[in-house]
C-alpha cells in the first residue's frame, strides 16, 4: 500500500482524537481525582468502552490473529478463558474495589493494598507494576510498527509507527487525563469493533463465497487448526496470567473506581463482556482465514498486515486505523495508570504533604519519562508480541494472592504480602531470563505457586484475625449499603 | 434482609460460574483435543463463555435494588 494513504489516514484520526481531547479538557476540573479517575463520574457506556479499549489492544488484531494463524483453536481457548475469568472476577471484585474507592478515596489500585497491609506493600506492588508494564506498553507501539512496515513492504519504517503511537498517546493522556482517555477510548472501541466486523464479512464473501463456505473450507483444508495443537503446559503458562488480568493489571483494575453509581458499574461489566466476546470470535476467525489464504508466513504476527494488503484500500485503511486506535487507547490508559502510581504510591510516600497541583504536574512528568523508556524498549524489536505480553502479565500475576487476600483473608499481613510479591516476582524474572521451565511448567505457573504458598504460609505463621478484619468489615458494610 | 451477595441464589450462581471457568482449562484437553471440527473445542469454549456472560448478567441485575 502507498505510504501516503496511511499517513493521511493516521493524520486524520489524530485530528479527531485531538478534537475530543480538547473538548474533554474544557470540562476538566481541578484535582488529582478528576485528572486520574474523571472525578468518579463516568457513566456505564463510557466506562465499558474505556475498559474494553484498555484491555483489547493491537494484540487482538495482530497478536491473537497471529497466534490463531500458527496455533489454531487453542488461541481462542486462551482468550475465552481470559474473558470467562474476567467476568467472574469482575462480578466478585468490581463492587469491592468500587466501594473501597468510595470509602477510602483510593485513586490507584495499589493504594488499596497500602490501606489493607501497609505503605511498604503499596511500594513493592508499585515497583512490580512499573517494571512489568514497560514491555507491555512497548508492545502497543511495536504492533503498529510491524503493521505499518508489513502493509507498505518496509516503505514506512517500523520505528515511525512507534513514534506516532507514542506521540498521540502522550498528547491524549497529558491533555485531560482520564476524561480525554475515556472519551477517545469510547470512539476508538467503536471503531475497533466496527472495522473488525466489516473486515470479517468482507473476507467471508470475497475469499470464501459465504460464511457457510468459510466454515466448510477451513474444516476441509485446515483441519489441523481446529485441533488443540498447544501442549497443555504452554496453554496453562500463557493463559494463567491472563485469567487474573482483571485483578493484577492496574490499568484495568483502576477502572473499577471510575463509575458514578452501581447501575453504571453493572453496565460496564456487561457491555465489556459482550464486546470482548464478539471481538475475540472475530479475531480468531480472521486468524484461521489468514492460515488458509496466506500459508507459510515466517512471522505469524505478519498475518494481519499481509491480509490487509489483499483487501480494498479503503477497508484496509479502516482496519488499520482500528488497530492503530486500539494501540493508542491501551497505551494511553496504561500511561495514565502508571503515572498515577508513580505520583500517588511513590512520590506521595516520599513526601506525604505534596499538594494536589504538584501531584498532577508530577503525574504529567512521569508520563513523559515512561514513554521515553518504552520507545527505547520498542526500538529493540523483540519478536513474538503475544509471548512478550504474557511474560509481562506473568510478572504481575504474583500480586494476585495479596489482592484477593486483602478482601477475603484477615490473616494476610504486610510481611506475607511483601515477601510473596518480591520472591514470586524474582522467580518469574529469573525463569524468563534463564529460559528455564522447571518440570516443564511455565514461569507464570511457578510465580503463582510461589507467591500463593508464601502468602498463605507466612500469613498463618505471623498473622492474626485482627490484621485485616477492620478493612474487610468496612468493605462489607459499604457493600451492604449499596446492596451489592 | 441479607445483602444480595449473601442470598443462596447469588451464591449458587457464582459457584456455577466459578466451576465453568475452571472447565475452560482442562476439559477440552481431555475429550476434544484431537477432534478437527468447529463443533468441538471452538464451539465448547465459545459456549462456555456465552453461558458465563449470561450468568453474570443474571447475577448483577439485582445490584443496587
Amino acid at each position: 500500500m502507498d505510504p501516503i494513504y496511511l499517513y493521511v489516514s493516521m493524520f486524520s484520526w489524530i485530528l479527531v482524537v485531538l478534537f475530543i481531547s480538547e473538548y474533554s479538557r474544557k470540562k476538566l476540573k481541578s484535582g488529582i481525582t478528576e485528572f486520574v479517575l474523571g472525578g468518579r463520574r463516568l457513566g456505564g457506556f463510557i466506562s465499558a468502552m474505556t475498559y474494553s479499549a484498555t484491555t483489547f489492544s493491537s494484540f487482538m488484531m495482530v497478536g491473537l490473529v497471529g497466534l490463531t494463524y500458527s496455533g489454531g483453536v487453542a488461541a481462542l481457548g486462551f482468550e475465552m478463558t481470559y474473558l470467562v475469568f474476567t467476568v467472574v472476577f469482575l462480578i466478585i471484585f468490581a463492587p469491592r474495589f468500587w466501594v473501597s474507592g468510595k470509602i477510602f478515596g483510593h485513586i490507584t489500585p495499589l493504594e488499596l493494598l497500602s490501606e489493607r497491609y501497609s505503605r511498604k506493600t503499596g511500594i513493592v506492588a508499585a515497583i512490580i507494576c512499573l517494571v512489568m508494564l514497560i514491555p507491555y506498553m512497548s508492545i502497543q507501539m511495536m504492533g503498529v510498527g510491524f503493521l505499518l512496515e508489513g502493509m507498505t513492504n518496509g516503505s514506512i519504517p517500523y520505528i515511525h509507527g512507534v513514534y506516532i503511537v507514542a506521540f498521540l498517546s502522550v498528547v491524549v493522556t497529558i491533555w485531560a487525563g482520564m476524561r480525554s482517555v475515556a472519551f477517545t477510548d469510547a470512539l476508538q472501541a467503536a471503531l475497533m469493533l466496527a472495522s473488525a466486523v466489516i473486515l470479517l464479512f468482507y473476507v467471508f464473501y470475497a475469499f470464501f463465497g459465504s460464511p457457510t463456505c468459510y466454515f466448510s473450507t477451513i474444516s476441509v483444508e485446515n483441519p489441523e487448526l481446529l485441533k488443540i495443537t498447544w501442549d497443555f503446559n504452554m496453554y496453562l503458562g500463557l493463559t494463567l496470567p491472563w485469567a487474573f488480568f482483571a485483578l493484577t493489571n492496574p490499568q484495568v483494575s483502576q477502572r473499577m473506581f471510575i463509575t458514578k453509581d452501581v447501575k453504571s458499574l453493572k453496565k460496564m461489566i456487561l457491555y465489556f463482556a459482550i464486546f470482548g466476546f464478539i471481538y475475540t470470535i472475530i479475531s480468531t476467525l480472521l486468524g484461521l482465514s489468514a492460515a488458509n489464504l496466506i500459508p507459510g508466513l515466517a512471522n505469524p504476527d505478519s498475518a494481519m498486515p499481509v491480509l490487509l494488503t489483499m483487501v480494498p484500500k479503503l477497508l484496509g485503511l479502516l482496519v488499520f486505523i482500528g488497530i492503530f486506535a486500539a494501540s493508542v487507547s491501551t497505551l494511553g490508559s496504561i500511561l495514565l495508570t502508571i503515572s498515577s502510581i508513580g505520583s500517588r504510591d511513590i512520590v506521595r510516600f516520599i513526601n506525604p504533604n505534596i499538594s494536589e497541583r504538584v501531584e498532577v504536574f508530577t503525574t504529567r512528568v512521569i508520563i513523559l519519562v515512561f514513554i521515553f523508556l518504552c520507545v527505547v524498549f520498542a526500538s529493540m524489536r523483540l519478536d513474538l508480541i503475544a509471548v512478550l505480553a504474557s511474560a509481562a502479565s506473568a510478572g504481575l500475576l504474583v500480586m494476585a494472592p495479596s489482592i484477593i487476600g486483602s478482601f477475603f483473608w484477615e490473616k494476610g499481613t504486610e510481611e506475607s504480602a511483601n515477601i510473596s510479591m518480591i520472591v514470586g516476582g524474582l522467580v518469574v524474572l529469573l525463569m524468563y531470563a534463564s529460559d528455564s521451565y522447571l518440570l516443564d511448567l511455565w514461569p507464570s505457573v511457578w510465580g503463582l505457586i510461589t507467591s500463593t504458598s508464601l502468602f498463605i504460609s507466612i500469613g498463618i505463621i505471623s498473622g492474626s484475625k485482627d490484621d485485616g478484619s477492620k478493612f474487610i468489615c468496612e468493605i462489607k458494610k459499604g457493600m451492604d449499603k449499596y446492596n451489592l | 434482609m441479607p445483602s444480595y451477595r449473601n442470598t443462596l441464589k447469588a451464591k449458587i450462581v457464582v459457584s456455577i460460574m466459578f466451576f465453568l471457568s475452571l472447565l475452560t482449562f482442562g476439559l477440552p484437553y481431555i475429550i476434544l483435543k484431537d477432534i478437527a471440527s468447529f463443533t468441538a473445542s471452538y464451539l465448547y469454549w465459545t459456549l462456555i463463555t456465552a453461558i458465563v456472560i449470561a450468568l453474570g448478567a443474571f447475577y448483577v441485575r439485582k445490584w443496587g435494588n
